[in-house]
């Protein structure tokens, strides 16, 4: 020890010297510097003595945190990783995110994430989207307990037709930039048209996604899969895949009216078709009926393709040479198709949600 | 397999636990929590106020931890390396801006202001007080200097530990630990440091 740096505060810098005091240690050096300078033997007790005060004094700060309950809550968490990791192996980044997501969707896209981990390729369920969902919005919710379908108007003005045994939960005034309700169960939707504030649907583990348009969502939670069948406008639906993707868009369907996508639950894919009955996508009245006399056959075909919104291949060369009378009502494609199709000698079927039309032609006079 | 707990003889030596704890033991793990939550929650409550997220720092340490055991070094300062680990998830997981907040001195201020009417004989104080007027003392310094203060004098830690801990040279910690001498200093005129910092000037 320099005698002339010995001040207390170089004292408390002195490493050698907290060892010393704290836990014992370096006590030879100590004791034979106590003995050579007997004068310093003031300084250095009180030295310690500080030492010793400020250790109490930090010892002595409330104890923060309970050790069983926070054991607990680790051996929780281990137990879901060994689950988690025997089934799938998913990365968990999205784990520490949970508590800094702003938005919501954020914040459900990273609780998934957070499931995905836990629980592998669990199904999500409702009470887990409302669950999660009211961490940042006070929700309502209705249920169709009866055998008719309920009606019910939300803020935005648009209307949710919610069918039996079903559930919906929406807030009771939507986020600024976008509207959110929960579904479980089937339910018509009729959204009003607000480009700058899309409408979310969430029903199990997928999302739908429009700006104003009507369709119908069948999401039971104990079914094998979702399905989402369009009547107008333009609706995207894609998996609720947490934060792999950073828009999960990206890897969904867009649908048009008429199509549907059917979301497979033990496969998690999504796979898109015709619905079961296309219907005109304008509002055409009950009775119309368009007449064509002697025109070509891809007119009429023309003609289905608008008032349906459906996709129709065929090979334009042979079947414009087909001369067709005919008449289209407001029924369903295929019954048209149907009609169009005797008459021409041709058949048809649906591949991805497009209409084939195989014909032979009308080459023979 | 030894006993971890060290109930009959000697406890195992950290090193050993850390070794079956690699290798997925885990009541080597649960002996590695038992011997450093305290001493983690006693520095973690220097580091935020808030528990909840002291709670699912020390949560997601652990976790940590036992996701990564096979990829671990050997840890020599076991200590050391779950403080940094606290340190780091707690920035991450943000939300208290101890970590950015300068030397505070307007507290220091308003707590001399104050001091002047409390005028104590040491004397007649029990070591409880002592204690006591200590722990307000420490109070008044800035988060940094607590961190700093609690690092030395709870855990005892060298100077170099604490530079890397708090990714400071070894300088600015000698420094941080100065300035805080200087504020306790003050703040305890009538205890022992007055007494012995005044005679030594």
């Amino acid at each position: 020890m320099n005698d002339e740096r010995l001040n207390p505060e170089n004292l408390l810098n002195n490493d050698s010297f907290i060892n010393w005091v704290l836990r014992k240690e370096d006590s030879f050096v100590w004791n034979e510097f106590l003995r050579a300078n007997p004068d310093k033997q003031a300084l250095i007790e009180r030295a310690r003595q500080v030492v010793l005060e400020l250790h109490e004094a930090e010892k002595n700060l409330p104890a923060a945190l309970d050790e069983d309950q926070v054991w607990s809550r680790i051996e929780s968490s281990m137990k879901d990783e060994e689950t988690s990791s025997m089934r799938t192996g998913k990365s968990r980044a999205g784990f520490y995110w949970l508590k800094k997501a702003g938005s919501l969707v954020a914040a459900i896209g990273v609780i998934l994430g957070a499931w995905n981990y836990y629980y592998g390729q669990k199904r999500i369920t409702y009470k887990e989207l409302i669950t999660h969902a009211e961490v940042e919005n006070k929700l309502l919710e209705k249920v169709n307990t009866g055998e008719t379908p309920m009606q019910i108007s939300l803020g935005d003005g648009s209307v949710v037709t919610l069918g039996k045994n079903s559930k919906l939960s929406y807030p009771p005034n939507f986020q600024k930039q976008k509207r959110e309700v929960y579904l479980s169960g089937e339910a018509f939707f009729n959204v009003a048209r607000d480009a700058s504030k899309p409408f979310y649907v969430y029903a199990n583990e997928t999302v739908t996604k429009v700006l104003g348009t009507s369709f119908e969502i069948k999401a039971f939670e104990n079914s094998k899969s979702v399905t989402v069948d369009v009547r107008t406008g333009r609706v995207s639906v894609y998996k609720q895949s947490g934060i792999q993707s950073m828009d999960p868009e990206v890897t969904g369907l867009v649908l048009l009216p008429n199509q549907k996508v059917t979301f497979d639950r033990d496969e998690q894919s999504l796979k898109k078709n015709l619905v079961d009955t296309p219907l005109p996508i304008a509002n055409l009245p009950a009775e119309y009926k368009k007449k064509f006399e002697d025109v070509q056959a891809t007119d009429v075909l023309k003609e289905m393709e608008k008032i349906y919104g459906v996709r129709i291949i065929y090979d334009h060369e042979l079947l414009s040479k087909c001369i067709v009378s005919t008449s289209l009502r407001s029924e369903s494609l295929y019954d048209n198709l149907d009609v169009l199709c005797k008459t021409i000698g041709g058949t048809y079927k649906e591949i991805d949600a497009q209409i084939v039309i195989e014909s032979k032609g009308c080459a023979g006079e | 397999m030894s006993n971890f707990l060290g109930n009959d003889s000697e406890p195992l030596p950290d090193g050993i636990v850390w070794l079956h704890f690699k290798q997925g033991d885990q009541r080597a793990f649960k002996v590695l929590y038992q011997r450093y939550f305290k001493i983690l929650c006693r520095y973690g409550c220097r580091l935020t106020l808030d528990r909840q997220l002291l709670e699912d720092a020390v949560h997601d340490i652990f976790i940590d931890l036992w996701r990564r055991r096979e990829h671990l070094a050997e840890v020599e300062n076991i200590k050391f390396y779950l403080f940094r680990a606290l340190r780091n998830r707690l920035v991450r997981n943000g939300r208290n801006n101890i970590f950015e907040n300068s030397e505070d001195i307007d507290g220091f201020l308003d707590y001399l202001v104050s001091l002047s009417s409390e005028q104590q004989s040491i004397d007649s104080e029990s070591l409880q007080a002592r204690v006591k007027r200590v722990q307000d003392a420490v109070e008044n310094l800035s988060d940094r200097q607590k961190e700093v203060i609690n690092l030395r004098f709870y855990h005892g830690m060298s100077l170099d530990d604490i530079s890397q801990l708090m990714g400071l040279s070894k300088q600015s910690v000698s420094n941080l630990l100065f300035k805080s001498y200087a504020v306790l200093r003050l703040r305890l005129k009538e205890l022992s440091f007055l007494t012995m910092l005044l005679s030594m000037a």
